[in-house]
């Protein structure tokens, strides 16, 4: 659970990346400033439409191949969740960044779920990535239809919140600067800042204007507003910044250059403008402990500003653009500073204790896969040497596109599939190789296929250094493992209904003679391959064909009983013996109408040659549609 | 390691019937046994690998047996190829 939070973190990196820049645009052309409108909405643009932009990074960071696609679905999900909302609740409702969380979360978990699922050929269009953001829209919107319910309870209770904390004190404003901040994950800490900023207490200014509202009525020069703004100046121009200088102090290293560059950033425009999400959210999921202490430090800066009755606002946010700015309509601003050198000093010792004792994953100490790739390199074990070599046999490092896998095979994609040297892929492993097309080729490897993927995947980030010492290597191809069919490996050949062997009149089949396994009332034209593996056996006649799949389980198809007396007639083969075949080809084409009309039965029994009773389990019945997986699994 | 040659009389060839009760009397042995047609060998253990051969009705075969029980196996398979009219 944690790295997963840890890994939605990570994901938001990419995106805050923007927002220093966009934080200072969207600052220095407010009409206090420079008053250049069209610079202030730039960084608007961005900072304002955070929600979407983190749905977007968060999906795309979730996805296991960083995807496209599933940044798409991450879109795509948050706009039908917030439009959905919004007929019901008005067009004012926002969720905040957390609508954009949870819709990046969403399709950043169903795309890993669907990216490469098949639907029946007439949806084939919408099938693989492109299902994804259909999958998540409809997600969405059941979870919006859940949330049109359950949210507005919740926004009552902050809101009730909110209207006990004005008159409460210096409790009251230390309970709304902690609520403010650990609310930010949610966008609820908008519902208490409309309520104090916008409309607690009213002011009648020497024009005879009213305002209400902490920030209007501290700008119209009330002296009894700022209590619940003062404590945010120490937090934002000296908190936050002391904490990125003890994330920086706390980071790894070799990671320091990398995160000082973009630690300084965030906490010079914290400091300068006030804009503190790319600071909190950079943090925030790495550490979550870090935030809950943020919080309530926030709320001690508060408890402590008011106690010595500092009295300054801004129009913006509490940074020094607005410190400056303001400066002549605050009460005993400067007692900001100390304050704010406490804090800071808080914030540094404090962040930099618990990074270093609970080993917090800050930015710079992840445990990324850096680190890994850098002690599995120089370890040279068989994997990493077949490795180097499977990539350098598949073209090397700018051929290969793509590299994904399955139980039992990598599936490449490539730039030109005719440099694929066959030979040295076998001589380092390879049990079969395949060409699909000019940019699709597979490599049959056996079940171990995941080491040598997540290896080869490791090496194309870092350039596939050669391996160091070649002689340990030991050139055996690897045995037959163990013969195992996981349900989602074996797919239906053909349209039909599966009945059970003991249905199928013939003793040879019935009486399990050869074999367990189900039998098929077909309906269809075409035997496909049910498995990826090898053509194994052809009978002359083309009545019947034997596979065997990568993992080494056979698998027998005899289309109809007594068939083999039609000589081959009603039959048509369209691979050979020795052939390797993946899941959907196309195998055998059969005139059911001729085997109907000269053989005692169509039906054609699938049968597990060399898997014990035992170990067969057949998970489906009846009618079963071409492709579809579960029909069987074979344990080990 | 003892040796026979058959001639297969079985009408379909050595397919679905006969490849299995082949198959399932010589697999309780502990020898190795082996079926040879046309210069290719296959094990007499395993459906697929026999079926694989695509022995037809008339085929010259020869079943090798290796091992402690290769008397009792190839004994077994001439058995099985005359009682089922499989061989001869």
């Amino acid at each position: 659970m944690m790295n997963f939070i840890q890994r939605i973190g990570k994901s938001l990196m990419f995106p805050i990346a923007t927002l220093p820049a966009a934080a200072l645009l969207l600052r220095l052309g407010q009409e206090d400033l420079f008053d250049l409108p069209f610079i202030a909405a730039a960084g608007a643009g961005i900072i304002d439409n955070l929600a979407i932009i983190f749905a977007i990074g968060i999906a795309m960071g979730l996805a296991h191949d960083n995807s496209g696609g599933s940044a798409l679905a991450g879109a795509v999900g948050y706009l039908v969740l917030t439009n959905s909302m919004q007929v019901v609740l008005g067009e004012d409702f926002t969720m905040g960044v957390f609508g954009g969380i949870i819709s990046g979360i969403v399709a950043g978990l169903l795309y890993n779920r669907f990216y490469n699922i098949k639907l029946p050929d007439f949806l084939a269009f919408f099938g693989g990535k492109r299902f994804v953001p259909i999958v998540t829209s409809a997600t969405m919107t059941i979870l919006a239809g859940i949330l049109i319910f359950a949210w507005p309870p919740v926004q009552n209770v902050i809101d009730s919140i909110g209207n006990w904390v004005l008159n409460a004190g210096a409790l009251g404003v230390g309970t709304y600067g902690f609520l403010n901040r650990l609310l930010i994950p949610t966008g609820l800490h908008h519902v208490i800042n409309t309520v104090v900023w916008f409309d607690f207490g009213s002011f009648t200014d020497a024009s005879g204007t009213v305002v209400k509202g902490e920030i209007n009525r501290f700008l119209k020069g009330d002296p009894t507003a700022g209590p619940f703004l003062s404590g945010f100046f120490p937090i934002m121009m000296f908190g936050l910044p002391a904490a990125c200088l003890a994330m920086y102090a706390a980071a790894k290293k070799e990671k320091k250059a990398i995160v000082g560059g973009m630690l300084f950033s965030i906490a010079f425009t914290s400091f300068l403008t006030g804009i503190t999400e790319p600071i909190e959210f950079a943090f925030m999921f790495l550490s979550p402990v870090l935030y809950v202490v943020h919080a309530l430090l926030t709320g001690a800066s508060m408890m402590i500003s008011y106690m010595f009755d500092v009295h300054h606002g801004f129009g913006f946010s509490a940074g020094a653009i607005d410190y400056v700015l303001n400066f002549g309509l605050a009460q005993n601003p400067l007692l900001l500073i100390p304050i704010g050198l406490v804090i800071g000093a808080l914030y540094f010792v404090i962040f930099y204790f618990l990074i270093v004792k609970l080993d917090l994953k800050t930015p710079g100490r992840e445990d990324d896969d850096d680190m890994v790739e850098d002690t599995a390199v120089y370890s040279d074990d068989i994997v990493e040497v077949k490795a180097y070599h499977t990539i350098e046999a598949l073209g090397g490092l700018d051929n290969i596109q793509a590299i994904d896998y399955c139980t039992t095979r990598l599936r490449l994609t490539v730039k030109n599939s005719d440099v694929v040297d066959e030979k040295q892929l076998k001589r380092y492993g390879a049990m079969g190789y395949m060409k699909i097309s000019k940019t699709n080729v597979q490599v049959v490897i056996g079940t171990a296929v995941e080491f040598l993927a997540e290896a080869m995947k490791r090496r194309m980030k870092n350039g596939n250094p050669a391996p160091k010492t070649e002689e340990s290597m030991e050139l055996d191809t690897q045995p037959h493992a163990v013969k195992a069919l996981p349900a989602s490996d074996f797919h239906m050949p053909i349209d039909g209904d599966i009945i059970d062997l003991s249905e199928v009149p013939d003793d040879v089949f019935a009486k399990e003679m050869m074999g367990p396994g189900f039998g098929i009332m077909p309906k269809g034209k075409t035997i496909h391959s049910p498995i990826d593996g090898k053509v194994v056996s052809v009978f002359p006649t083309n009545h019947a064909i034997g596979l065997e799949t990568d993992t080494g389980v056979e698998v027998l198809i005899h289309v109809g009983l007594d068939t083999v007396k039609l000589n081959g007639k009603g039959f048509e083969l369209l691979v050979e013996s020795g052939q390797l075949i993946q899941r959907g080809d196309a195998l055998l084409n059969i005139d059911l109408d001729y085997i109907k009309a000269n053989a005692p039965s169509v039906v054609t029994p699938v049968i597990f040659t060399n898997v014990e009773k035992a170990n067969l389990h057949i998970l489906k019945k009846g009618f079963q549609r071409k492709g579809t997986d579960s029909i069987v699994k074979v344990d080990e | 390691m003892e040796k026979k040659t058959y001639t297969i009389t079985s009408s379909e060839g050595l397919h679905a019937r006969p490849c299995s009760m082949l198959v399932s009397a010589v697999t309780p042995f502990k020898s190795e046994v082996t079926i040879t047609y046309k210069e290719r060998t296959a094990n007499l253990k395993s459906i697929m690998g026999v079926m694989g051969m695509g022995i037809e009705s008339g085929a010259q075969v020869e079943v090798t047996a290796d091992g402690a029980d290769e008397s009792e196996a190839i004994a077994k398979v001439d058995d099985i190829m005359k009682k089922e009219s499989i061989g001869e």
